[in-house]
């Protein structure tokens, strides 16, 4: 019950916040430009819209930039933006303060930042089918895709890109509790995604955490299953979050 | 039974040791005046008491009950203020409340009753980042009274309000203690401004504590330090007849210094003193005010 009261207040402190408006940002970026794209672009369109695997090739095509720089990005400084609510407000001292115990403040808060990327996958398919939607609506020779939309497809590919984004959310969430300085995580953040996509070509590229969304983007899938090995760092790289999160001196 | 009792509570930064058995004692309904110097260990000793740094030696008790068995229970019934204010920039004064009232599972109308308490009822839609000091600084303590806590820490509360706000301070936790026994550890480096406010005192220095008691013993202590002191001819004969009629007198560049004395005791020891023909030429009395101790207990 405590738990649920702690997930009520950490939603309700990012109302209004910059991480909340990144969210809606973030998942409409990709299909604005795409809609734009389409509508200045129209030509191959007609064909392309009554493919029998219309969805599914859109669905690639929208997770493409979606998936090698947007979507780390947006994690990277999301994260960062929320820990930054009690470090920039001098809100630690209070939260440690109040009747809860340190474990159902760490659970409550990375309970709300997953919630965060939840939404920000819904709105982000949200904005997939409205960038197909749009341009059979303003453009005459545009019908609206004959395939039937495959919400299973969809539902599938989605929650796997959630998991395999999973050891960057984990490791964001560590450096983001640590550091007050907002440049460290974002920084680390930034530099690790920066070697994931260097090294990428590398043929054991699968044991760094940031690539998982990526090799499965490429269909590079290692001998061991990457989802699972995606998981396995979540676990592990939370694990470690929680200890250094207890275990830290100072808590105000 | 204490509503806070630390015993030898000690803490070191490094090789630096910045508290040393620290044994404060804040007595059920009293307003405790928490006193030292900026750097003296004040906040560390709130911040430890509250579990916001990792506790190195010595023990913490509140209401009896050792904090780390019972922390929940023991900070649902502290409210707190450390150093700066703790409020959500980018909202409102009744939706930082609302954050804290989830917590504390406290009616709704509780934040009316402290919004009005402070003076912020008007502040609307206004978010927290638009306050001005003095504002954001009622806003916190609107924040540590909302659960209604037994226990109140209050470091620095007055920092950033204006002389009319800090009379309102006063006020108010004064009649949080009268009326709902509320106890109010409050801390500050300025004697001056908590005299009016506080029952007990505790005076910390360099993390060492140098007076705990109540504030009737400070000023008790405020009174055996003045003195009267006596110019008079003679200061060695002075001091030896003194020193005869068991007064604790002693010589202090060329003047006799000795207790204070009741205008009837200077007047047979004047008396006494011109018939052993001792003139005396000058009779002045020296009052250390609160401040003074303070800063001699700071000094030691």
């Amino acid at each position: 019950m405590t738990l649920f009261y702690s997930l009520q207040t950490e939603w309700l402190k990012k109302k209004g916040s910059l991480a909340s408006w990144l969210v809606v940002i973030g998942a409409f970026f990709t299909p604005s430009v795409l809609t734009l794209i389409q509508i200045m672009r129209p030509e191959k369109l007609p064909e392309k819209f009554q493919a029998p695997d219309f969805w599914e090739s859109f669905f690639k095509n929208s997770w493409q930039t979606m998936n090698v720089m947007l979507l780390p990005m947006g994690i990277i400084l999301a994260i960062s933006l929320i820990t930054q609510l009690e470090y920039k407000n001098n809100a630690w001292k209070q939260l440690h303060a109040t009747p809860q115990s340190l474990t159902t403040i760490f659970i409550a808060k990375f309970t709300v930042i997953l919630m965060m990327q939840l939404q920000l996958f819904i709105l982000f398919t949200v904005g997939i089918y409205l960038s197909a939607l749009i341009p059979s609506l303003v453009l005459a020779d545009v019908h609206y895709p004959a395939e039937t939309f495959p919400y299973m497809y969809f539902l599938r590919e989605s929650a796997l890109y959630f998991i395999d984004v999973l050891p960057i959310v984990a490791i964001q969430y560590l450096l983001a509790l640590q550091f007050r300085n907002f440049l460290i995580p974002v920084g680390a953040g930034l530099i690790l995604m920066v070697t994931g996509i260097i090294m990428i070509s590398w043929k054991y590229a699968y044991v760094f955490p940031y690539n998982y969304s990526m090799l499965y983007f490429l269909n590079r899938f290692p001998a061991i299953n990457l989802h699972a090995l995606a998981l396995g760092w979540f676990g592990g790289i939370m694990t470690v979050a929680y200890v250094l999160y207890v275990t830290k001196r100072d808590k105000g | 039974m204490y509503a806070l009792e630390t015993t030898a509570l000690t803490y070191h930064f490094g090789k630096d040791c910045v508290l040393e058995n620290i044994n404060l004692q804040v007595p059920q309904g009293s307003i405790y005046g928490f006193l030292g110097p900026n750097g003296a260990g004040k906040t560390t000793t709130l911040k430890l008491t509250l579990g916001l740094l990792r506790k190195q030696q010595g023990s913490i008790a509140f209401f009896g009950k050792a904090f780390e068995k019972n922390r929940l229970e023991v900070l649902r019934n502290v409210g707190s203020l450390i150093e700066s204010p703790s409020l959500y920039a980018h909202l409102s004064a009744r939706e930082n409340l609302k954050v804290l009232q989830k917590i504390y599972r406290c009616s709704e109308k509780r934040i009316d009753e402290v919004l009005a308490l402070v003076g912020l009822a008007y502040t609307g839609l206004k978010k927290a980042g638009q306050f001005s000091l003095g504002m954001k600084q009622r806003l916190s303590i609107a924040m540590a009274l909302l659960h209604a806590p037994r226990l109140l820490i209050l470091d620095e509360p007055t920092n950033g309000l204006d002389p009319n706000g800090i009379i309102e301070m006063r006020e108010l936790l004064k009649k949080l203690s009268q009326q709902h026994g509320t106890t109010v550890v409050v801390s500050s480096h300025l004697l001056a401004e908590i005299e009016k406010l506080v029952t007990d005192v505790g005076i910390i220095h360099k993390g060492k504590m140098m007076f705990q008691g109540t504030f009737e013993a400070l000023k008790e202590r405020q009174h055996q330090s003045s003195a009267t002191i006596l110019g008079t001819t003679d200061p060695e004969a002075t001091q030896r007849f003194l020193v005869e009629c068991h007064i604790d007198a002693r010589r202090e560049n060329g003047s006799v210094v000795l207790p204070l004395q009741s205008v009837e005791q200077m007047t047979e020891v004047t008396r006494q003193l011109v018939a052993r023909d001792i003139g005396v030429y000058e009779i002045t009395t020296r009052k250390n005010d609160l401040e003074t101790i303070f800063m001699n207990l700071v000094k030691e």
